[in-house]
């Protein structure tokens, strides 16, 4: 016997209502943090917000040093100004809001992991992995061409 | 034990596969609590939790199916020399769908979903974590995707739990540090 059974019915669409409420209790804080960071400038000196762990601890900028402050010219909506405190960031943010709304879109459908993201060529994410690390150099380095880089 | 069951892991139908093969994909997780399953006789889809031992999950309020076939398969699994009734292959029957399984902890084989490989965040914990910790997860990801694409699934598997492994380091040691040195900050004025 040949397992020949009927279609099964469309599948319903449902929304996880604990997920939901999660997501809401992230939007309230998201929300809270970006109206904070739209009225405090963290280039301010005695700024509340925090300076990146390894510029602290070493003088040494890491590949997100900046983003606060990217953040902060992002919410004023200077796509320019946010691009020289951290051109990764302004850079990757597209990509990376696309991504994010998909994540959360299936955390609230109860869906699996987006298997999308494991799909892309990998090529494209060891020339991400690529690109941070030159981007991690170069924004350290002295000199005019690679000291607009740093944050 | 014909293949009779369906299940909908992605919002894409899969199967048909039989109860056995049901109760394996719940135990590697490829079928969550919430994850639709149906079989003939069912009015609709019902989720993985209300059938009766199939996930350890509390059901929810509603229909429950108690179905015999999957009570049978949940008998602890014999030598397949002296298996007995888990998870029989009658003579002429050819699987209708064929799950490659290949031991408890993996879910994933050809055809199957790729492992997730973290990538938005490691990028998140890069930028935001002020803390390049995230570096490690995005080479974890990387190898994901090179591995999976290579059909390489057990390793693919490997490196997203340590692409997993990573984003937790980098979140789970950042974030909190963060905190503290605000809070210092703040205390001191």
């Amino acid at each position: 016997m040949t397992a020949r059974s009927p279609n099964p019915p469309p599948i319903p669409r449902t929304w996880c209502r604990r997920r939901i409420g999660l997501l809401g209790l992230a939007a309230v804080a998201l929300g809270a943090a970006a109206v904070y960071l739209h009225r405090h400038d963290p280039s301010v000196p005695g700024s509340a917000l925090p300076e990146c762990l390894l510029h602290r601890a070493t003088g040494l900028y890491c590949p997100g040093c900046g983003s606060t402050r990217a953040l902060h010219e992002l919410l004023h909506g200077q796509w320019r100004s946010a691009a020289g405190h951290n051109l990764l960031l302004a850079a990757a943010l597209p990509a990376v809001a696309i991504l994010l709304a998909r994540t959360t879109w299936r955390y609230a459908r109860g869906l699996p992991a987006d298997p999308a993201p494991s799909r892309l060529p990998a090529r494209w994410l060891w020339g991400l992995f690529a690109a941070v690390m030159v981007f991690w150099i170069a924004r350290n380095l002295p000199g005019p061409p690679f000291s607009s880089l740093a944050p | 034990m014909s293949a009779n069951w369906f299940y909908a892991p992605d919002s894409q139908q899969l199967g048909p596969v039989s109860a056995g093969q049901l109760v394996q994909l719940a135990a590697a997780g490829t079928i969550q609590p919430d994850t639709l399953i149906w079989k003939e006789g069912l009015a609709n889809w019902v989720k993985a939790r209300q059938v009766l031992g199939l996930v350890d999950a509390p059901a929810e309020a509603g229909e429950m199916v108690d179905d015999p076939e999957i009570t049978r398969a949940r008998q602890p699994q014999a030598p397949a020399s002296v298996q007995p009734s888990a998870n029989p292959t009658w003579p002429g029957q050819t699987p209708a769908a064929p799950i490659p399984y290949s031991g408890p902890q993996t879910g994933y084989g050809p055809g199957s979903a790729p492992p997730p490989n973290y990538l938005v965040w490691a990028i998140l914990s890069t930028i935001f974590c002020c803390w390049p910790l995230g570096i490690p997860a995005i080479v974890f990801a990387a190898q994901v995707n090179s591995k999976f694409q290579a059909g390489n699934y057990a390793e693919a598997l490997q490196a997203s739990q340590k692409a997993k492994l990573w984003c937790w380091i980098s979140f789970g040691v950042g974030l909190p540090v963060t905190i503290l040195i605000v809070l210092a900050q703040v205390a001191m004025r």
